[in-house]
């Protein structure tokens, strides 16, 4: 039986993550939420994540410094930062600081799974 | 009649970079402070819950997409929170604007570029873009990506109210120690009322009574690099957007 694709949620708003939990199960993939931070990291520290999925603005830490912190743990995981601003400047910083992609609040559900999708074959964002 | 609209020197809302009268400087420039951390905080603030009804409208949208009365209501409801995104999102651009970046602009370049972009959303509703961009002007310096955003948002504005057989003009010369970028269009045009307060956030524009920053924030980046802006419409009938940068290389 082939091993079911785990995403971590990370963002302070329970409606986000719950939101996003469902969206991402009828996908097929199974999700946990962490709502801050430090939990996020003992998560991913703990866990066997193939995909983070963490919004910039989430409580605990700067999503720079956040997604810096995921890539040291675990250099191979795909981390795609959410953003609510939609600024080129913001997404090439995201980029720069190691996220593998980023999709921007509110969410097109339609981008939101390929960019998913995406991050997990590796594909790279162009660069 | 000839309607013209000259931007005033006075304080704006942007917390970076605007140039204020010398006497009202201190106080403006808190003001303005102020006003680009609420503006940000709003956004933010708006755009969780946003998120929230947006993502449910569109899974709803995907499940009951067969039954049509319903499909169709709900894609109602998402087209309009697409407009309250669009709104959160410029005000979010306008409140967190960084300082532009000093650096040598060929604004021949970039003006022949905005032209190829906006002839290219013209093209489909039969607007026609011509192009009379003048060489070896004086170099300009400042941030090519700010001003290509502000020309783009002037570009766009014009557009917006252009129908088949209109056409829009991109013009590039030379000025009085620096250059000027006209956009001129035979489009309808701007009543006095709302060529007054163009620049203005969440002013009404030619197309619509409804509009976002665009203008207020091209606006703020051309006085950002010590430019002037201004907009002005007649009976002949033209309207057309006036942007001087000074040189400086």
């Amino acid at each position: 039986m082939a091993k079911e694709t785990h995403i971590l949620v990370v963002d302070g708003e329970p409606k986000i993550c719950e939101f996003l939990e469902i969206l991402l199960a009828r996908c097929g993939y199974k999700t946990d939420s962490a709502h801050h931070a430090d939990e996020a990291f003992a998560r991913i520290a703990a866990g066997a994540y193939d995909l983070a999925l963490a919004d910039l603005a989430a409580p605990g830490a700067d999503g720079f410094t956040l997604v810096a912190r995921f890539k040291a743990v675990r250099p191979d995981l795909p981390v795609i930062v959410v953003t609510g601003c939609a600024s080129l400047e913001t997404a090439v910083k995201a980029l720069l600081n190691g996220a593998d992609d980023y999709v921007t609040k509110p969410f097109n559900i339609d981008e939101l799974q390929k960019v998913v999708s995406r991050a997990l074959q590796h594909v790279p964002v162009v660069q | 009649m000839n309607y013209r609209a000259e931007v005033p020197d006075v304080a704006m809302m942007n917390a970076r970079g605007f140039r204020m009268p010398a006497e009202a400087e201190g106080g403006a420039t808190r003001r303005a402070e102020d006003f680009s951390r609420f503006a940000a905080g709003v956004a933010a603030k708006i755009n969780t819950p946003l998120a929230v009804v947006s993502g449910w409208l569109q899974l709803l949208g995907h499940d009951n997409a067969s039954n049509f009365a319903l499909a169709d209501k709900l894609g109602l409801m998402k087209r309009e929170a697409d407009r309250i995104a669009e709104t959160t999102s410029q005000l979010m651009a306008f409140a967190v604007q960084a300082p532009p970046r000093n650096e040598r602009v060929d604004t021949a370049w970039l003006l022949a570029e905005l032209a190829r972009v906006s002839s290219a959303r013209c093209r489909k509703r039969g607007v026609r873009v011509a192009t009379d961009i003048a060489s070896n002007l004086p170099a300009v310096a400042g941030d090519e990506d700010q001003l290509r955003q502000a020309l783009d948002a002037l570009a766009q504005h014009s557009e917006a109210a252009l129908s088949e057989g209109c056409t829009l003009e991109i013009i590039l010369r030379r000025a009085a120690n620096g250059v000027e970028a006209v956009l001129r269009d035979d489009g309808p045009t701007i009543p006095a009322d709302r060529l007054k307060g163009l620049f203005e956030p969440f002013a009404p524009t030619r197309a619509s009574q409804h509009d976002g920053l665009s203008l207020a924030i091209a606006h703020a980046i051309i006085r950002n690099h010590g430019g002037k802006i201004s907009a002005s419409s007649d009976a002949t009938p033209l309207t057309q957007f006036v942007v001087w940068l000074p040189s400086r290389c």
